[in-house]
């Protein structure tokens, strides 16, 4: 909000200091609350531009969009090239000379433009940085002193405030309010405008009458008739200043209540009382069908819930928003009505939402308008339009109150407890000491005992209702700087119902990181093309997303990977290893358990806690001592490499050790339909490829599917990594599930930290095994077996075979295919005994059970 | 010829061969030739059996002495040889100490992590325990529960994204504040929790993200008043950009404080003394701050006659922002690895 500088001082007895104090009125404003975002000389930007002429003017005559004008500034004519449409012979128009700046730095120098000579530049309200509007060069009035200052020309001198305040100080809003912060620093009294009494009982002969029929939604609502309307202008200083804030100067009523609304805060409407049909002015609904064309000629098609202003025909204003075209008040009007009313907060806030017209007027009635300042605002836009315009008032004014809707224009008692008080703040006062303060903010406090103080709230006072907003305001008043910094008292350790939770997400995270995966932080959106991925997932969808793209929340943490390695292809750095750790979303509304019970609060959405990472391009980087003889495959990412960082994240994530429990990766396959319709539509498994990749399993539960790990589909790799052609690249993706539901899983964590039993629910390997001190034998085997033989199965048969014998691990050592497409594979078994040296003979036990295994059970052939 | 003849001989035929051995293997052939079972040396001691018991342990003892010594010398030469070899090895195996080494992926997590766990540890040393809650909210807890009404002021000072297909008006949390509700509605006070987290509003441009990171606090009991916010405030601070910093509270509004402040930070850049970056102010605002309303207290069922709370709230990408330099909001949520690769120095 814009404040005049000059306009504040005049409301004050004491004005002639706010112009010595300015910088130090900048610093203690914002430390009573009211934010000043800074402060303008208006034009100080543009204070070379002049008003100048336009002499003649034709087409440039190499491009058809310009023209070249011949500009008079009041001593010399100029060639200037404009490429303005607006451009006419005769037009008064804004001329930055060469060598002025304008606002952006922009510096006017002597330029040809496709051949022509241009000594200047014609500008637009926006190049001046004084209106929005694009659509051509400033049009000045026809009047306006060729080769005077532009600045002087619009007033544009005065100094201008711009405020930005908090939602609850509605009764800042105007130089009135602002002067009655302002008051307290510089002393005196606030002087109120000059108004002219409205007479409200009268019986005069009943020109117009006012029905409302939303009382509710209008509990105040009066009309004040004036005629004999002169076609005099706003006087120039009046109109200089309200555009110096922002508000262009129209007609001398449409001005008068600009000025009110600047100077006490209460907006008012001026209607063509000669454009109203009929004389029942009606507050009403609009009617399905409605339209109202406003002042800045948009058609509105109003809602059933918009409240407008009508006459016996037609709405005429939209409450509290804009006024409609067809009753504006115009230059020739002679007779006008003035609306002074008060409109309900939530009412003009969701017409303004609705048709995206955020006014002077909205912001004010959104923030609530003083019910007791109503008819002086009315007053003081009778005075001036009877002082600007010779207009006089014409019969009473008609006025429409309903006191049961919370229409407040008594004072609000009040009661404060200096205990209270200190209790809060840490503040140890004195009622004496926030009187004063009180007082001079126009609240009316006393003592009433050593403790207490009553306070009469004003009623244009909506933030203070009840004693801690006095707290607050007293607080404000002495500065928040008073308050003794302290530590709290109370030392004993608090409980925690989630902490657990959120201790695990952070191990998870370091332990990521420390196996080398970079942490990334994709949006959590998503939009059409991974859906195309998903079709069965439970997505989550956005009423009011900022694009397509990101109209989805994330039911995978994948799309954020695989963008995360396209960007990095794009930027030319094709190889690297992420994580992300996350929440994703999955509907829940359809299924079974799911109730939308009000009570319960339910959002109707999962949120599973997933970490995902993604491989791309080589294992190692660049290295001077890389052995450039090594085969391309070896060196790239590939389906292992995931499948290890899951293996080292086991132990941190379900509490396993994979060397001693087995976790199973299941081909895609060897997976039901059903299962990927339904615990597993979150896995994106049409971009991996089909045969290297695997879903994991945990071994505890109920064989749930937890995760996936996976190369890319060659497929698709070109499309969703951004691959230039040609450009061959390996990535890897994997995915798991820590939990399924984050607020299901912080429900158990405070269930859990309220009982004595802390475990972990899935800690699956609690012992701890102890290491041998005798010697370890170990044996390498190598056999080989049928092509179709999978690792885990022979693991499983010597595991079997192995049982109770004192094994330590066995090991995988080598594998290779033969040219007939059978494996090689070698083993290492590591054998150890808790209390004892291995003899001869139990070794050779164990090596005829591996040998029997692998011959009789796995049907291998033993290599010499 | 006499024994001891012999043996003299013997001692000057091995020290002559002895001057031309210059490999460990003629060494070794030369020990074999001279000490072996067939050696020259033994030969001779052969001899000492056909002596007079009088000479014999004379002329044994001269052995024994001509033996020790010449050992001696071999060994000592074999000594010397290896140590030459050994010292050829070494300088044969020199490298280039000023190649780069092999470096494995230094630990690299983001920015928002770091200063997340960073205000975390802080104020868990304070007693402050973490909470969570999800990031899709019941409005309830993000603005009813927090004294923010439908159609109240501040609810469009949020704007917020809302999940489609819902029978009650269900969210994206545009704070982590739904945090402090859940966590009071679950334990009694007294009370001491941080909420970090992922936050969302519906506004994108080069200061402002969709998608964002705060930190919130809350401490319930029966005697905090606005003093121990300011102190928990200024320690926090303090400790978090490493040095010592005052922080002022400037009033404010919330629907869920009162009184409510903003909080500012003297600035980092400058200490106070108004630099480009404070805009001449000397302070930083970088959260916003107060005391429980009673409101507040009523929705989660706390008794505000007796308890009172403070509560804060920052911004993770505004705090990680100033201690780092970082020019442009959106670097944290572009995923790139030269970005985030160079936070892992500034672990602690």
């Amino acid at each position: 909000m814009k404040i005049s500088i000059e306009w504040l001082s005049e409301l004050l007895s004491n004005g002639s200091r706010v112009r010595d104090r300015l910088s130090e009125l900048e610093e203690r404003l914002p430390l009573a609350g009211l934010e000043v975002k800074g402060r303008h000389s208006q034009g100080a930007h543009i204070s070379q531009v002049r008003v100048a002429r336009v002499e003649s003017f034709e087409k440039h005559p190499q491009a058809d969009r310009l023209r070249v004008c011949q500009v008079f500034d009041g001593k010399q004519t100029l060639q200037i090239v404009c490429g303005a449409p607006n451009v006419r012979q005769n037009m008064i128009v804004a001329m930055a000379p060469v060598g002025s700046l304008l606002p952006n730095d922009l510096k006017i120098e002597k330029a040809k433009i496709r051949g022509v000579e241009s000594f200047g530049m014609l500008c637009s309200g926006k190049e001046l940085g004084l209106t929005d509007s694009t659509d051509g060069i400033l049009d000045l009035d026809a009047g306006a002193p060729v080769g005077a200052p532009l600045v002087d020309f619009l007033g544009l001198k005065g100094e201008v405030w711009e405020f930005e305040l908090t939602p609850d100080r509605g009764d800042c809003l105007s130089h009135l309010g602002i002067a009655r912060e302002v008051s307290r620093f510089v002393g005196g009294e606030i002087l109120v405008p000059k108004f002219e009494v409205i007479d409200t009982k009268g019986k005069d002969v009943a020109l117009l009458s006012v029905e409302v029929h939303e009382p509710q939604l209008c509990p105040y609502y009066s009309l004040q008739l004036m005629d004999g309307l002169g076609d005099q202008k706003t006087p120039e200083d009046a109109r200089q200043r309200l555009e110096s804030l922002g508000l262009r100067s129209r007609s001398a009523a449409v001005d008068a209540t600009n000025w009110v609304l600047m100077e006490l805060g209460q907006p008012l409407h001026a209607f063509d009382a000669d454009e109203i049909r009929g004389s029942r002015i009606n507050v009403r609904f609009a009617r399905s069908g409605e339209t109202l064309v406003t002042l800045d000629d948009k058609t509105l098609s109003l809602h059933p819930e918009d409240l407008v202003i009508a006459d016996a025909e037609r709405p005429l204003a939209l409450a509290g928003v804009m006024g409609g075209k067809s009753s504006a008040v115009k230059d020739s009007t002679r007779r006008v009505v003035l609306e002074c009313a008060v409109f309900d907060p939530d009412c003009v806030r969701a017409s303004a939402k609705r048709h995206q017209l955020h006014t002077d007027s909205s912001h004010r009635f959104e923030r609530r308008v003083d019910a007791k300042g109503v008819e002086l605002a009315l007053g003081r836009a009778v005075s001036l339009i009877k002082q600007w315009t010779q207009g006089k008032v014409k019969g009473a004014c008609v006025v429409s109150v309903n006191k049961k809707y919370g229409l407040k224009t008594e004072v609000n008692p009040l009661n404060l407890d200096l205990r209270y008080f200190r209790d809060v703040t840490g503040l140890d006062v004195t009622s004496d000491d926030l009187v004063g303060p009180f007082n001079s903010m126009g609240l009316v406090a006393s003592a009433k005992s050593k403790s207490l103080i009553k306070v009469d709230v004003p009623s244009y006072r909506h933030d203070l209702l009840r004693e801690i907003d006095l707290v607050e305001e007293g607080a404000r008043l002495l500065g928040y700087d008073k308050i003794p910094t302290s530590y709290p008292k109370q030392l004993v350790a608090t409980k925690c119902a989630t902490s657990s939770v959120a201790d695990q997400i952070r191990s998870l995270k370091r332990r990521s990181a420390e196996l080398g995966l970079t942490q990334v932080m994709p949006y959590s959106f998503c939009g059409p093309k991974a859906e195309a991925v998903l079709p069965h997932a439970a997505w989550v969808r956005l009423e009011n997303p900022l694009s397509r793209e990101w109209s989805l929340m994330r039911p995978s943490l994948g799309f954020g990977l695989l963008e995360t390695m396209a960007r990095h292809v794009g930027l030319g750095q094709p190889r690297g290893a992420f994580f992300d750790l996350g929440s994703v979303f999955e509907d829940s509304t359809k299924r079974e358990e799911f109730s939308a019970d009000s009570k319960a609060r339910k959002t109707g959405t999962c949120e599973p806690l997933h970490l995902g990472w993604c491989l791309l391009g080589k294992r190692f980087g660049e290295h001077w001592s890389t052995d450039k003889a090594g085969t391309e495959r070896k060196e790239d990412f590939d389906f292992f490499d995931a499948k290890g960082v899951l293996e080292g994240l086991l132990p941190n994530l379900a509490g396993i050790d994979p060397r001693w429990t087995s976790v199973e990766f299941q081909s895609f396959d060897g997976v039901d339909e059903a299962r990927w319709l339904n615990d597993l539509s979150w896995v994106p498994r049409d971009l991996l490829h089909p045969y290297r990749s695997a879903v994991l399993r945990l071994p505890s539960k109920s064989g749930d599917y937890v995760g996936y790990v996976g190369e890319l589909h060659p497929g698709i790799r070109a499309d969703w990594l951004n691959l230039p052609t040609g450009f061959q690249i390996s990535a890897v993706l994997a995915e798991v599930r820590i939990f399924g539901d984050l607020l299901r899983e912080l429900d158990s964590a405070a269930a859990m930290s309220s009982s004595s039993d802390k475990r972990k629910s899935f800690s699956v390997d609690g012992r701890i095994r102890a290491s041998s001190l005798f010697p370890m034998v170990s044996r390498d085997f190598s056999f080989v077996v049928e092509p179709g033989l999978k690792a885990s199965e022979l693991m499983k048969a010597l595991k079997k075979a192995l049982q109770g014998r004192p094994i330590n691990e066995v090991k995988l050592v080598d594998r290779f295919v033969l040219p007939d497409g059978q494996c090689s594979l070698s083993l290492r078994l590591e054998m150890q005994a808790m209390d004892r040296t291995l003899a001869e003979g139990e070794i050779a036990e164990i090596q005829g059970l591996v040998m029997t295994t692998l011959k009789d059970v796995l049907k291998a052939s033993i290599r010499a | 010829m006499s024994i001891l003849l012999r043996l003299e001989s013997f001692a000057n035929e091995f020290q002559s061969k002895l001057a031309v051995a210059h490999t460990l293997e003629s060494l070794e052939e030369l020990r074999v030739e001279a000490f072996g079972k067939k050696g020259s040396l033994t030969e001779i001691l052969k001899e000492l059996s056909k002596l007079s018991p009088e000479e014999r342990p004379k002329v044994g003892a001269k052995a024994n002495e001509v033996r020790e010594s010449l050992s001696a010398d071999l060994n000592q030469k074999i000594e010397v040889i290896r140590k030459k070899q050994i010292n050829e090895k070494l300088l044969s195996d020199r490298i280039d100490v000023s190649l780069p080494g092999r470096i494995r992926n230094p630990v690299a997590e983001h920015p928002i992590e770091i200063v997340t766990d960073e205000l975390c540890h802080i104020l868990e040393s304070c007693g402050f325990k973490i909470e969570l809650g999800p990031e899709v909210e019941h409005e309830w807890f993000n603005f009813d529960a927090l004294n923010i009404p439908a159609n109240h002021p501040a609810r469009a000072m949020q704007d917020t994204f809302y999940i489609m297909d819902r029978a009650e008006k269900v969210i994206l949390r545009t704070q982590t504040s739904p945090v402090q509700i859940r966590t009071m509605l679950t334990l009694q006070p007294p009370i001491r929790m941080i909420a970090p987290g992922r936050v969302y509003r519906s506004d994108y441009d080069a200061t402002h993200s969709p998608m964002f990171h705060q930190v919130e606090g809350l401490l319930v009991d029966e005697s905090t008043n606005m003093g121990d916010l300011k102190g928990i405030l200024a320690l926090l601070v303090s400790e978090f950009f490493g040095m010592d910093l005052t922080v002022r509270l400037r009033p404010s509004f919330f629907p869920f404080t009162e009184p409510s402040a903003e909080l500012d930070v003297q600035c980092v850049f400058c200490k106070g003394e108004g630099c480009k970056i404070c805009k001449q102010s000397g302070f930083l605002e970088v959260g916003g701050c107060g005391m429980v309303d009673p409101e507040v207290f009523k929705s989660v069922g706390v008794d505000f006659h007796k308890y009172r709370g403070f509560a804060f709230g920052m911004g993770v990408e505004r705090l990680a922002m100033l201690k780092y330099g970082i020019q442009d909001l959106r670097s944290f949520f572009e995923s790139d690895h030269r970005f985030v690769s160079q936070f892992s120095r500034f672990r602690s």
